[in-house]
């Protein structure tokens, strides 16, 4: 047993934001376009899983089971954001596509979405019944989203964010002095409020070709979240997100 | 799902707004057991209403019998619709058990759960016959945590943990933290620091928070549809977790942090809500019957220790079970029995009793203590009374293959057989 707070079991393991996808690194290259315009970009990303192997030495083992793009457009009263994320198990496919207009301000406030949801078998045929449609609209510290038949709503205190609009947040205005509070709308439909962003230190990521990757680290938790770690290089390109089981590694920006 | 970890039942380091709506709308049985602390043995005991001895699968690879008609089956030959979405986890395949599956997914709750409660909502939301539904929400989380609980951790961030040092929960009282004399689990997690424990606590309790944002979008969506006084609503759980609980992670055990599940049942009108039941001992191997009764079909054959639940959810006054009897997975052949006051762990070799009223964290083996000797005994007869009850799949353990130590099922069963003979 060891009961020293700064030893345990990440010690021989690198560095902990990048746990997850040790066994992925090594096949991650980094996208290394420069980005001209940060407030008008798509990023795509791999969706990078953690396969459950207990009796297996570290690291676990990691496989590619989708895709997520996030596409943002600054517009002249706001901005837009169209998201797409498509996994694949066994030939069935299960979408999401997200069409979300945010304020345009420093967090890229949600303002209002439209959500579409549906699961392909593998003809291509959808399942029937998979079909949902959401909507939501956030304003004035009062939040409304769901389906037409089941509508939700909260008075919220904090900007209220999701997950693929903090990106430009952090590429734009995050520092090593970044400590923010924010609400949480995850994938569109769950309110997490009171959720926590800070700047986590830099680490150094060994990646394909044995490229010593530096990333500035930043961590998001709170309630209802396991600690997400957002990656970005010196030139302040978010190349890795991970989770816990999940991980987003960057595949390409346009 | 640990029993404990839902914040209506007292846990103020976890925040489950949604369970708790359902615990408030809902009759909560406090002593609730699952058949066997395991994912695929507890489930195919909630679908078949047998006891994994009687079904077979006694270990997550091991088959069932695959005459054993389950719950899907059973209720789509009366005129229901029989839809399942998320985690299956039992030996048969889900196409042969439900008319419809709605989702496919990667087996971790933290990607597949919002799907899940997507897919359940768009079908309540979208269904146009007129057939009444049995529909199977499988969710994943906590269960996540099976990432982490390895020697290493697997995926977890626990060199995270320094900086969450105010936020990290305390270790449970029957924490122990000499891990000299320790079983195969204080083995593997040997090299974990104190730190590491509380770290795996705080992202069980995360994983919670999150799947109890899914739970409540399904039950809102059934609430406000035109199904809403017409279903009833069953949660629960598989197993519990080790939770830290007698320096343990995961399950497999018969402790109570992986033997208790929670429990709540919802219909609001017609069965009581804010209701916590203290005194019936119920099993996951109770589900099919209950669910049966009240679906107006017959109850699943040869379903000898089920009892439906109805009864005592309507408030009737009836005899109810004396004990409850949880079986241990294949490679450590144990039973737990409960009463209502002791619980007893018997494994070929040993019996262990422990006070639950006095000792609710089984931290004081009382078997061998004087003034206990009539306990154990009742125990005992509780036990070979169980057995006389159930019928043990033989198929299976014939069929079952041979691993290190010899056919693991046969010597559960003949253990079993000794135990029957003793009389």
């Amino acid at each position: 047993m060891n009961n020293s707070t700064h030893t345990g079991i990440d010690v021989a393991t690198g560095p902990y934001a990048v746990k997850g996808i040790q066994e992925y690194l090594p096949r991650f290259t980094p996208v290394g376009k420069i980005v001209d315009d940060p407030d008008n970009i798509c990023f795509t990303y791999g969706l990078v899983q953690s396969i459950f192997a207990p009796h297996q030495p570290p690291p676990s083992p990691n496989v590619v089971i989708g895709t997520l793009s996030i596409h943002r457009e600054q517009r002249a009263e706001d901005i837009r954001y169209i998201v797409r994320r498509q996994t694949e198990i066994d030939g069935f496919r299960n979408l999401f596509e997200a069409d979300i207009t945010c304020q345009s301000d420093e967090f890229d406030t949600l303002k209002s979405w439209e959500i579409c949801i549906r699961h392909d078998l593998p003809s291509g045929d959808p399942v029937p019944t998979s079909l949902l449609r959401e909507t939501g609209r956030s304003d004035a510290g009062l939040i409304c989203f769901g389906t037409e038949d089941l509508r939700h709503e909260y008075r919220v205190h904090n900007p209220v964010v999701s997950l693929w609009t903090l990106f430009h947040f952090l590429m734009v205005y995050a520092s090593e002095e970044t400590s923010i509070c924010f609400d949480l709308l995850q994938d569109l439909s769950r309110l997490k409020p009171n959720q926590t962003l800070a700047f986590d230190g830099k680490i150094e990521v060994k990646v394909y070709n044995n490229y010593a990757l530096s990333l500035d680290t930043y961590v998001h938790t709170g309630p209802g979240i396991l600690p997400i770690h957002y990656l970005f290089d010196e030139r302040g390109l978010p190349q890795l997100i991970t989770a816990n089981a999940v991980a987003w590694a960057l595949t390409d920006i346009e | 799902m640990h029993a404990n970890v839902i914040s209506a039942f007292g846990n103020d380091r976890v925040h489950t707004p949604h369970l708790d709506r359902l615990v408030r709308d809902g009759y909560a049985f406090v002593e609730s057991y699952c058949a066997m602390p395991l994912c695929a043995p507890a489930r195919t005991s909630w679908y078949t209403g047998r006891m994994p001895s009687e079904h077979g699968a006694m270990a997550n690879e091991y088959p069932m019998d695959p005459g054993i008609p389950d719950l899907g089956q059973w209720l789509r030959q009366y005129g229901y619709e029989s839809v399942y979405t998320g985690k299956w986890h039992t030996d048969r395949a889900v196409a042969q058990s439900f008319d419809i599956l709605l989702w496919w997914g990667t087996g971790m709750g933290e990607i597949d759960d919002s799907e899940i409660s997507r897919s359940a909502v768009a079908y309540l939301q979208n269904r146009t016959g007129e057939a009444p539904f049995f529909l199977s929400v499988g969710f994943l989380n906590p269960h996540d945590c099976c990432l982490l609980a390895s020697s290493h951790g697997g995926p977890g961030k626990f060199g995270f943990a320094n900086k969450l040092a105010d936020r990290l929960p305390s270790l449970p009282d029957n924490f122990d933290d000499d891990f000299a004399e320790g079983g195969w689990q204080t083995r593997i997690y040997r090299n974990w620091s104190l730190q590491d424990w509380r770290y795996y606590i705080y992202m069980y309790y995360r994983m919670v928070e999150m799947v109890d944002g899914e739970i409540g979008r399904v039950y809102d969506a059934l609430r406000r549809s035109r199904y809403a006084d017409n279903t009833l609503v069953i949660f629960t759980s598989d197993h519990g977790e080790g939770l830290g609980y007698h320096s343990r992670v995961d399950k497999g055990f018969l402790e109570e942090e992986a033997f208790k599940v929670p429990t709540v049942v919802c219909w609001p009108g017609r069965i009581p809500a804010s209701v916590r039941d203290r005194n019936h001992l119920v099993s996951g191997v109770d589900i099919a019957s209950t669910i049966c009764d009240y679906a107006g079909v017959p109850p699943l054959p040869n379903t000898a220790v089920a009892r439906s639940w109805r009864s005592l959810l309507e408030g009737q006054d009836i005899p109810w079970r004396d004990y409850v009897i949880g079986e241990a997975p294949v490679f450590s052949p144990s039973v737990a029995v409960r009463t209502a006051r002791y619980k007893s762990i018997i494994d070929p070799k040993t019996t262990r009793l422990y006070d639950l009223e006095q000792d609710p964290l089984e931290t004081c083996d009382l078997a061998r203590e004087s003034g206990y000797a009539e306990v154990v005994k009742q125990h005992r007869e509780h036990f070979r009374d169980y057995l006389g009850q159930i019928n043990i799949s033989m198929e299976t353990a014939e069929s079952s293959e041979e691993r290190k130590g010899g056919n693991l099922y046969r010597t559960y069963i003949d253990w079993y057989s000794r135990v029957r003979e003793e009389a």
